[in-house]
């Protein structure tokens, strides 16, 4: 490896441009996901750990995280840890809920009803299983986290959920008492 | 440096090399010399190979700066992760976006630029490109960050990695494989682990890009790298396709990916891949033992009737091990025959050996009553290869090995006094071994390593006889042992013991230097009547107080005799194992309270004059006293 080397600049220029494209092909899906999706507001209960590559962060519970299969709609099959899952929730008195999950997308939603798509994490049991929609994590500046925790108690946090045709779900934003929060 | 035709040339020694060298350069440094002249004088001697390695020191300094670099991009690079993971509120995100985008291309443009037109800081120019590299990980970072990404952990490590192949493969550097081989390592594991089954996708990684790149990138430490972790890839996926059944035969696949690695070694036996060779002998040879090495174990260990039977062994494992099996038969049949010096060649001959060791598994939950049979593969293995190499190493480390593998007998067996009955006898057995290779000239430290080891196994289980408590509880679950492991253990270790003493006749002193000294003589017999007489004496019912008396009595007796010869031979191994064990017994003697003080006063007293009379003698009869002299 010693010597001048003959380098292809045409093919130095792809590889670069290949790490660029990659970075920007997630980022445009995303981009197009957040503009198509149906926008929803739901109750959440945050709490505040750190990532090392992303930063401080909340996560995101949600009442629809957590399949109560004894009161929904499912398929007949018991459903397996990492396995792929479609979550239909409706809005009922001002708050969305899960009311069917399969494993195959079940086509069209009904009008107040929106697909999800998540996957099975923990260990299911018989009747009940948690699901993770990729939706569970906000990234905050440094230190922020903690202020919204303090707000947990005595006010009504939600979040902007935007949910694309296929069913995969973003974070917008986050509200208390229907404000969004600035950071600035 | 330029060599001529080496044999023309004076031969220099090692030392009589690196004094030259050393002084050529203080030659040089205060002006006697110039460099030319400097390397006309290196260039009159034939150096020895290692000082032909790094001829002016220019290597180590080069290395210094490789290191150097990539620890300052790696820092820069986890640097800007950090201020990246701070998550600025004041910056809106498409500025973040561009930001990080220029300085990725940045990074890569001023590498491709120094290494195109400044050969000479080409691991300047690989350590910007490696920065490029961490910075395009802080990109996907941030773009996870700003869309509140959850999956994005191990998908993100993912997409990291795979947009650094393109630059490994196109400026061939090692730094910045490391960087990606790491990242696919972390991915798979973090995969496998978090979602608790297993990760195919990694195979297709491993066998179809990182093996590739290693051989291609000419990387040892790379392919090195690979193959361990393929290794722990296997046995962290079977865990998890088996569950939380463990089973034994989670065993099979890692023994016989271990022989598939010794297998593939022959593959690599000609031309430029050699340097190859020995890391998959080496890889393949440690994974191979430590599977097989196992197996034993699981034999006294009660067969777990939750774990697979093989029945509801899954499809993946039948797969899995197929494959390897295949494998393992396709690079023996592969490997040219005209390419494989001896290693090569017993390689291939032990291939069969070895996989019928590794398939025993399969046997292992049918062997519940005979677990001597659970050593069946090693024995096979060390058998097949003390005739197809005529080394008798893996018959040694299978008597070593039976010390360690002796205690699990007692999950079956329900009385330990078994157990220290065998011990004696193994230690007599032992002993009897190192006189046996002591006997054959050429094995002479192979000799007095087994006769230490013999001495140590009897000893030590002689203490656990001499305790009067441990005596009484022995006593009190007595039965008669119906176990045939017992009896076979039994009749192997006195077969064996007797058989080598038949070995020994005429190998004494002085007609022969080395042979037995009329001590040693004397001792064989006692220490093989030693563990039948006590076993006798617990089924006849025997065992009191004098059992026990006559025990610490015979054992002080028998230690005085070994440290008489350890002086007499100036053996110090022998010198210290009396003097530590007859520390011991008469330490804990002196301190047991359970004994009579009436006992342990005749029991000193009746050693001690034994001891003082034979000293006594000793002294009348020093002249004629023989030290043999090493």
């Amino acid at each position: 490896m010693s010597g001048k080397r003959s380098i292809s600049w045409l093919l130095a220029f792809a590889a670069v441009l290949i790490q660029v494209a990659l970075i920007l092909s997630i980022q445009i899906r995303k981009e197009l996901s957040l503009r198509s999706g149906k926008r929803i507001t739901v109750k959440i209960v945050p709490v505040d750990p750190r990532s090392v590559f992303r930063g401080d962060y909340i996560t995101l519970n949600y009442e629809f995280s957590r399949l109560n299969l004894n009161q929904i709609k499912h398929d007949k099959t018991g459903f397996r840890r990492g396995q792929q899952v479609f979550v239909t929730i409706t809005i009922t008195n001002g708050e969305w809920k899960a009311v069917a999950a399969s494993a195959e997308h079940p086509g069209e939603a009904g009008a107040d009803e929106i697909i999800m798509r998540g996957s099975v994490t923990g260990w299911p049991s018989g009747n009940s299983a948690n699901v993770n929609y990729g939706i569970e994590s906000y990234f905050v500046p440094e230190g922020k986290g903690r202020q919204i925790e303090k707000d947990i108690a005595r006010r009504l946090i939600t979040a902007e959920i935007s949910v694309d045709r296929k069913g995969y779900a973003l974070v917008c934003k986050i509200l208390i008492d229907g404000r969004e929060i600035d950071f600035r | 440096m330029e060599t001529g035709p080496t044999d023309t040339k004076e031969k220099l020694g090692l030392i009589m090399a690196q004094w030259l060298k050393k002084h050529l350069a203080l030659w040089v440094q205060t002006g006697i010399l110039n460099r030319d002249q400097q390397e006309a004088i290196t260039n009159l001697y034939a150096w020895p190979e290692q000082e032909k390695e790094r001829p002016a020191g220019e290597k180590p300094a080069l290395r210094l700066v490789t290191v150097l670099e990539a620890i300052g991009a790696f820092l820069i690079g986890i640097g800007v992760i950090s201020l990246v993971a701070f998550n600025w509120p004041d910056l809106p995100n498409f500025l973040k976006l561009t930001i990080i985008i220029a300085s990725i291309v940045l990074a890569h443009l001023a590498g491709f630029i120094v290494l195109a037109k400044r050969p000479e800081y080409e691991k300047a120019g690989l350590s910007l490109i490696f920065l490029g590299n961490l910075l395009y990980g802080a990109g996907i970072w941030l773009v996870a960050q700003m869309y509140h990404m959850n999956y994005g952990y191990t998908a993100g490590l993912f997409l990291w990695a795979l947009g650094i192949v393109p630059l490994v493969w196109l400026l061939k550097s090692e730094l910045n494989f490391f960087l990606a081989l790491t990242l696919f390592i972390v991915w798979t594991f973090g995969e496998a682990l978090g979602d608790q089954k297993p990760h195919l996708n990694f195979l297709v990684i491993l066998l179809g890009l990182l093996g590739p790149l290693s051989y291609y990138l000419k990387s040892q430490v790379g392919l090195a790298l690979c193959l361990v972790t393929g290794g722990a890839w296997l046995l962290v996926n079977n865990i998890l396709w088996f569950g939380t059944n463990m089973s034994i035969h989670l065993v099979a696949p890692l023994a016989l990916y271990g022989i598939a690695l010794l297998a593939s070694s022959n593959l690599h036996a000609a031309g430029n891949l050699a340097a190859y060779r020995q890391i998959y002998l080496v890889i393949g040879l440690v994974i191979t033992s430590l599977a097989i090495g196992i197996v034993p174990l699981f034999g006294p260990i009660k067969f777990d009737p939750q774990a697979m039977t093989l029945a509801t062994l899954p499809a993946s494992f039948w797969t899995c091990s197929g494959l390897l099996f295949t494998g393992v038969l396709a690079a023996g049949l592969l490997a040219r025959i005209k390419d494989l010096d001896s290693t090569g060649h017993s390689i291939n001959k032990m291939l069969p050996f070895l996989l019928a060791a590794a398939l025993f598994v399969f046997l292992m939950p049918l062997l519940k009553t005979y677990m001597t049979l659970s050593l069946l593969p090693l024995i096979i293995v060390a058998v097949a290869y003390r005739y197809i190499s005529r080394s008798i190493i893996l018959l040694n480390i299978l008597v070593v090995y039976m010390f360690f593998w002796l205690p699990f007998c007692l999950i079956r067996w329900e009385q330990p006094l078994l157990l220290f009955v065998l011990y004696p006898a193994y230690g007599a057995a032992c002993y009897l071994l190192g006189w046996y290779y002591a006997s054959k000239q050429q094995d002479a430290g192979l000799g007095n390593a087994f006769k230490f080891f013999g001495l140590f196994a009897f000893f030590a289980a002689l203490y656990v006889f001499s305790s009067s408590q441990i005596s009484k509880s022995f006593m009190k679950d007595f039965a008669f042992p119906v176990s045939f492991d017992f009896w076979l253990l039994m009749a192997v270790f006195y077969a064996g013991a007797l058989a080598l003493y038949g070995r020994l006749a005429g190998f004494a002193y002085p007609a022969r230097k080395n042979g037995l000294l009329p001590e040693e003589r004397f001792m064989i017999p006692v220490l093989l009547a030693f563990p039948a007489a006590l076993f006798g004496a617990y089924a006849n019912n025997l065992a009191g107080t004098r059992l026990v008396f006559a025990v610490n009595f015979c054992a002080i007796c028998m230690l005085i005799a070994f440290l008489v010869a350890g002086y007499r031979r100036r053996e110090a191994y022998l010198k210290a194992l009396a003097l530590v064990f007859l520390a011991l017994l008469v330490g804990s003697r002196f301190l047991e309270i359970e004994w009579s003080l009436i006992y342990k006063g005749v029991l000193f007293i009746l050693t001690g004059i034994i001891v003082l009379v034979g000293g006594i003698i000793f002294e009348k009869y020093k002249d004629k006293v023989a030290i043999i002299e090493r």
